[in-house]
This record gives structure tokens, sequence and C-alpha cells, in this order.
């Protein structure tokens, strides 16, 4: 990484950092027009150090999708009603799951946009649904300790991105003789399998049909992967899903009492009425 | 490399963004969805070395991480709702009593 981009990485994180403190819920000291202004700034400085460290790789979808993830991520962590962080959550997943397909990961971007996207998050709106409280609460228009926890952030995400990117100029050589193996090894299975097939008269199409079968797709390699590498962390997996939902059922089953002052629970037919849309 | 460094570099940023999130708001339910930005930053840093090393395990550790995930949803949304039922409120602060 050139200095160059290394400060614009520092910029975009000190920005960033003082946006976001003035973006978290805070009804004393958030001053949301500036902690935007901030944020913006930052958001630009972190899109010219990607630009400044890219290469061949990446291109305007990922700047976009990139700042569309980081944006919605804010507006996760500041927006002061649970259900509007839960759709921005939408969001995020949607630009994380395209810019996995960016890198070839077409199954698990369908996996991360039916499971979390589809379950995990309408489980999420369940909850909120269920724990509703009338208006916002005092926990949401207060933060805990925003400068601490701001600065703790953003301390992590500098550490971690310039050792990162530090480990990874120095793993470039090794990772270049990886890939060259697997493109070798793929070219040994292309070359093997459908050798003879389109002499005998197949048409364009059917030869691609054939072509397509003999070297796996994404999805099918990473089934072969799953299946023969990690067997053992499949079942793992299972056994854990397993017991999770033993342990979800064990526990929401239980009858509770009910612990200090609540308000009165309204006859059934009112029971939503007097609460505001949340 | 192709792209590993963006793709680092955002995973930094959604995970860092997710642990903030996670110390500076006080309702439980924001709190868990902080955690599943972070579980995101994660499957983005593996998915970018996963292209980095041209192999599959980066995206087979993603979908372990999937697991995880659900996993992890739906335990703490019970107990979130355990919580509600017992106390009437979603404030983390509420349950300060286990700081000693």
């Amino acid at each position: 990484m050139t200095p160059a981009a290394l400060y614009t990485l520092y910029a975009a994180f000190v920005l960033g950092g003082a946006g976001l403190y003035f973006l978290l819920p805070n009804p004393d000291r958030g001053k949301p027009l500036a902690g935007a202004a901030l944020g913006a700034l930052g958001l630009a400085a972190l899109i010219v150090a990607w630009a400044l460290v890219g290469d061949a790789g990446t291109g305007a979808a990922f700047y976009a999708l990139g700042g569309v993830a980081v944006l919605c991520t804010v507006r996760v962590i500041t927006h002061p009603k649970p259900v509007y962080s839960a759709l921005y959550f939408v969001v995020t997943v949607l630009a994380v799951a395209a810019l996995c397909v960016l890198q070839g990961a077409e199954f698990l971007a369908a996996a991360l946009v039916i499971i979390y996207a589809g379950a995990i998050l309408v489980t999420y709106v369940f909850v909120i649904m269920l724990a509703q409280q009338s208006g916002p609460s005092s926990a949401d228009r207060r933060s805990r300790e925003p400068f601490l926890s701001v600065c703790a952030g953003f301390v992590t995400m500098a550490v971690i991105t310039v050792h990162a990117s530090k480990a990874l100029e120095s793993n470039a050589a090794a990772a270049g003789r990886g890939r060259a193996e697997a493109r070798l090894a793929s070219a040994v299975t292309e070359a093997g399998a459908p050798a003879g097939i389109a002499e005998d008269g197949a048409t364009l199409s059917d030869d691609g049909a054939k072509r397509s079968a003999a070297t796996p797709g994404n999805a099918m390699a990473l089934g072969g992967a799953v299946m023969t590498r990690y067997m053992a962390a499949l079942q793992l997996s299972g056994l854990l899903l397993l017991i999770a939902m033993v342990g979800a059922v064990a526990m929401s089953r239980k009858r509770v009492p009910q612990e200090g002052a609540v308000a009165p629970r309204a006859p059934l037919g009112q029971a939503g009425r007097e609460v505001p849309p949340y | 490399m192709p792209g590993t460094t963006e793709y680092v570099i955002l995973g930094a940023c959604l995970f860092a963004l997710g642990m903030a999130g996670f110390f500076a708001r006080r309702n439980l339910i924001v709190m868990f969805l902080c955690t599943e930005i972070m579980f995101q930053g994660v499957v983005l840093t593996v998915v970018g070395f996963s292209k980095l090393w041209a192999n599959l395990d980066g995206q087979a550790y993603a979908l372990f991480l999937l697991v995880i995930a659900a996993v992890e949803a739906g335990l703490a949304l019970g107990l979130v709702v355990l919580l509600y039922r017992r106390r009437g409120t979603l404030d983390a602060e509420a349950w300060s009593v286990m700081r000693g």
C-alpha cells in the first residue's frame, strides 16, 4: 500500500468516526447534519483510498456497491427505530451478495439473499413486532458511551486494514503461485473430459451444454468441497442447528413472571390501538 | 491480487461499524443486528481471500458462517423475547445487575 493510500484511508477513518459520533442517537450532542456531512466526506475519502489501492480486479460496480453497503450499515447503527434498522440491514445484505457475485461466489450470494434477507431478517422483524414498545424508548434515543465506542470501532478498523493489507502484500507471491496451480488443475480437467465431443458434429448449443456439464460451476464445486473436505464440519453444523432449535423451543416455552411495573394489558380488541406505529 | 485489498478494507469497515454499533446502542434487537453486520464483514473478507487463492475454502467457511449466524439469530431472539416478557423493556441497561 502506498503512503498516499494509507493516509487517505486514515483520513477516511477519522472523518467517518467523527461523523458517526454526531450521527449516533443522542438528544444532547447529536448533530445529524454535521454528522452526515462528515460521514459523506469520510465515505468519499474511503472510495478514493479504494481507487488508490485498486488494481484491475475492481471497477465502478465495486465502488457503488461498497458505498451502498457502508452507507446502509451506518444507517442501521444510527437509526432510532429498530424496524428501519432491520430494513437498512436488508439493503446491506443485498449489496454484500452483489459483491460476492463480483468475486465469483454466486452460490454464496444466493444463500445470503435467501437465508439472511429471507429468513433471519423476517425473524428479526417478527421479534420487533412482538416486543413492541409504546413509542421510541429512552434506550433508542440515547446511546451508551458514543465517543468510546466510536473510538474502539474505528481504531479496530484502522488496525485490521493496515495489518491485513501489509500481510496481503507479503503473501501476494505465494497466492500467485496458488492461483497458477489452480488454473493448471482446471485446465487439465477442461482439456481431459470433453475433448472428442466437438468432432462428431454436435451443434454449438449442444457443445456448450456438454462443456458446462463437464466443467463444474460455482455451486457444484462448492457442494463438492463441502461434501468431501468439510464433511465433519457439515455434520457438526447440522447438530448445532438441532441443538439451537431445541434450546430456542425450551427457552420460549417457559412461563416467566413479569417483574417491575408494566402498563396494564389492554382488552384484546384494543391491544394495538393506542400504540403509535413503530 | 484480484481486488482482495479492497474487499479486506470493506470487510474491516463493516466489522468495525458493527462493533461500534454493538457498543453504542442500547436496544437489544439493534445490538444483535450489529453482530449480523460483523458477520457480513467477515463474509466479504473470506470471499476476497477465496478469490485471491483461487480455491473454495473461503466460500465454504462463509457457508458455515451463515449456519452460525442462523443459530445465533434464533437463540438470541428467543432470549430477547424472554427478557422482554420479564422486564417489559428492550433496554440492555435494565440487565446491568450482572455487571457485578
